[in-house]
């Protein structure tokens, strides 16, 4: 009988998700201060102590995930989506 | 069970694995090496100098005398800023005097460093050059050493990416650990050490993990920020609001304050102003600094270690008539919930709260998460060595057996060294270091039994610390006991004793060889029928709290016998 593997290229996506995951979080952390309703200290502060929760929450979505294609592009949609705020934010609006 | 339920355990499984066995090693080094930190100040610092063993004669009457000295033999543009690091066994060793030119504007602006013994009150030494190189000046020791290896494995910024990344790695150990071992309380309680290696192995894993999850968590977590923090995370919160300016971040956060100069001359109360810091119980004065010498409106802050508070407190000063201004702490000024919360983030970290219990709890629960690396790693190999989870041979695993051995208890082994270094060859104590775990390493990869090198390296490891207060018994001569900071040192040195003790014992009850090695030498060639022994000795194992993974295990064996072959080969 053939079985489908579970848990397809374990150390390449194991990798693969926890550098992803550290640039995503990065880029996360950076735009996040651009959107956070809050005081100036908790808008710059808050998104570095969330880091260490957003890298951990994309490398489990993106480990655990069925298909890579589809950890994939929401990795890049976060990715994009995050650097046009930070791009808009730079731009001064 | 559902299939979809048991593949996601076996998800889960397989992740746990891989970080852990990727990361195992170097998680070990960090754990075992941040343990060791947290007696680096004041107790290993106290230990390594002789100059804090006698009563320090820096009182503020002389820092006072010393500073006004120094400024009037020194150009005046050097008195933008004025330091003094009080000596102690907390940062400086000695009494050091720093004045810096203007550098906002300046970018050539030099820095003046006098360096004083703190009991002869001796000119040790004198440098001039540019502020970016004067923390290059500090004389360094083991605590130092082992606390700055701890935090960057002085790679410097490549480290504190690697550390950060392990704390991130061990808070997604956690995660998927907690998934694996959902029924936590029933873990709590077993340890089963008789009936199988592997059994021993998998159960002081889950043992450890369970029992010190909080600390290990708060661990990962705040080790990944410290680790990213100046490195990615300062860099990405000033990107947007401050247009990537870092400097300009940390001036609008930093507790100290650059005066108004009104260019009218007053007097500078350094003695008034340290003496509200010296002499107090629990208060432990670092520094003074004094920005705008000698100008009515210049402003001191006293830097404190206040044993009844967690974060670090910076006292400011009216220096003309020795006013206090305000108390704040080193995140005070970003307020909010973050703030609060970055406060406590490096006390919480390496324990720096709560006095000498807390510390032995810190290096006794991070020495845990040291071993939960170890064993993780040694489950790792044991599954696929001696089961039909590997894909490779034996020998390959070995090869990774012996690797993880000569890493960590011949880390160990160069960190006992350390202490050895540190009172015959006190410069040599960072290369010494590097060379001893080579060494170690080297040795186990070339010999054949992994069990008789721990035990040879623990073993040494605990000769060495055993000796070490023989031999200060005959360098130093002062009184046994005879004052406050020689029974703080003598203190230090009875438990360098009794661990080079425990460590003796440890070596000797410890394996000279694989315990199911006799059982197995029959069947190694072959590894199924091993396999299927050694599982179902686990498996008729009727203790309700054996883990749920052995239960899916146990039954992969019939099922998806092929399964963990066909990922690792992928």
């Amino acid at each position: 009988m053939t079985k489908t593997p579970i848990f397809s290229s374990p150390i390449t996506r194991t990798l693969t998700v926890i550098f992803a995951g550290l640039l995503i979080s990065v880029v996360i952390t950076a735009a996040m201060p651009s959107y956070l309703p809050l005081n100036q200290g908790d808008r710059i502060a808050g998104p570095t102590l969330l880091f260490p929760f957003i890298w951990l929450a994309l490398f489990l979505y993106g480990a655990m995930a069925k298909s890579l294609l589809r950890v994939w592009s929401i990795f890049a949609s976060l990715l994009i989506s995050h650097l046009g705020l930070i791009a808009y934010a730079l731009m001064g609006n | 069970m559902t299939t979809a339920k048991r593949d996601q355990l076996k998800k889960f499984y397989v992740l746990h694995s891989w970080v852990g066995v990727i990361t195992g090693i170097l998680l070990f080094v960090i754990a075992f090496t941040g343990a060791m930190s947290v007696f680096a100040r004041p107790d290993l610092k106290l230990w390594a100098n002789e100059s804090l063993h006698a009563p320090s004669l820096v009182t503020p009457t002389v820092v006072e005398q010393m500073l006004y000295e120094v400024v009037a033999d020194t150009d005046p543009s050097f008195l933008h800023e004025v330091h003094a690091f009080l000596p102690s066994p907390r940062v400086w060793t000695n009494l050091v005097l720093i004045l810096e030119q203007d550098h906002d504007d300046n970018p050539n602006a030099e820095a003046l460093w006098l360096e004083y013994h703190p009991q002869t009150l001796e000119l040790l030494k004198q440098w001039q050059g540019h502020p970016d190189d004067l923390f290059a000046q500090r004389s360094t020791d083991m605590s130092d050493f082992i606390s700055g290896f701890h935090a960057d494995l002085h790679l410097g910024n490549l480290g504190l990416i690697l550390t950060g990344l392990l704390g991130l790695t061990l808070m997604a150990s956690i995660a998927t650990g907690l998934f694996i071992h959902r029924k936590i309380l029933k873990e709590l309680f077993s340890f089963r050490p008789d009936r199988s290696f592997r059994l021993l192995l998998t159960d002081t894993h889950k043992v450890i993990s369970v029992w010190g999850i909080l600390f290990h968590s708060m661990i990962g977590f705040t080790g990944a920020f410290l680790g990213l923090a100046t490195v990615l995370l300062v860099p990405a919160a000033a990107f947007v609001t401050f247009e990537g300016d870092q400097e300009k971040l940390l001036a609008t956060f930093s507790p100290e304050v650059q005066p108004e100069r009104s260019g009218n001359e007053a007097d500078m109360h350094v003695k008034k102003v340290l003496e509200s810091a010296f002499g107090h119980k629990g208060i432990h004065p670092l520094r003074l600094s004094v920005y705008g010498w000698g100008d009515e409106n210049a402003i001191g802050f006293i830097d404190i270690i206040n044993d009844n508070n967690m974060p670090r407190e910076s006292h400011s000063f009216d220096m003309k008539n020795a006013e206090p201004i305000e108390v704040s702490t080193s995140f005070s000024r970003v307020g909010g919930i973050s703030g609060s919360i970055l406060d406590v983030v490096f006390p919480l970290h390496f324990g720096n709260f709560g006095g000498l219990p807390i510390k032995i709890l810190w290096a006794i629960l991070g020495i845990s998460t040291s071993l939960i690396a170890l064993t993780g790693m040694m489950i790792w190999v044991e599954r696929r060595a001696y089961s039909s989870e590997g894909s490779l041979s034996k020998r390959h695993y070995s090869r990774v057996s012996r690797l993880t051995i000569g890493s960590c208890a011949g880390l160990v082994t160069a960190c006992c060294a350390l202490f050895w270094l540190q009172r015959f060859a006190p410069n040599l104590v960072a290369n010494g270091f590097f060379v001893i775990w080579g060494l170690t390493i080297f040795w186990a990869l070339i010999r054949t039994n992994e069990y008789k090198t721990s035990r040879q390296l623990i073993g040494l490891s605990g000769l060495m610390l055993l000796a070490i207060p023989v031999v200060d018994l005959f360098l130093f001569t002062r009184t046994f006991f005879n004052n406050p900071l020689w029974s703080h040192f003598n203190g230090i040195n009875t438990a360098l004793f009794v661990m080079g003790a425990g460590l003796c014992h440890l070596a000797g009850k410890l394996p000279e060889k694989r315990r199911d090695d006799k059982k197995q030498k029959g069947t190694s060639s072959n590894k199924g029928k091993n396999t299927t022994e050694n599982r179902s000795s686990e498996k008729h194992d009727k203790n309700p709290s054996a883990s749920t993974f052995l239960k899916i295990e146990a039954k992969a064996v019939g099922s998806e016998k092929a399964m963990p072959e066909q990922e690792s080969s992928q």
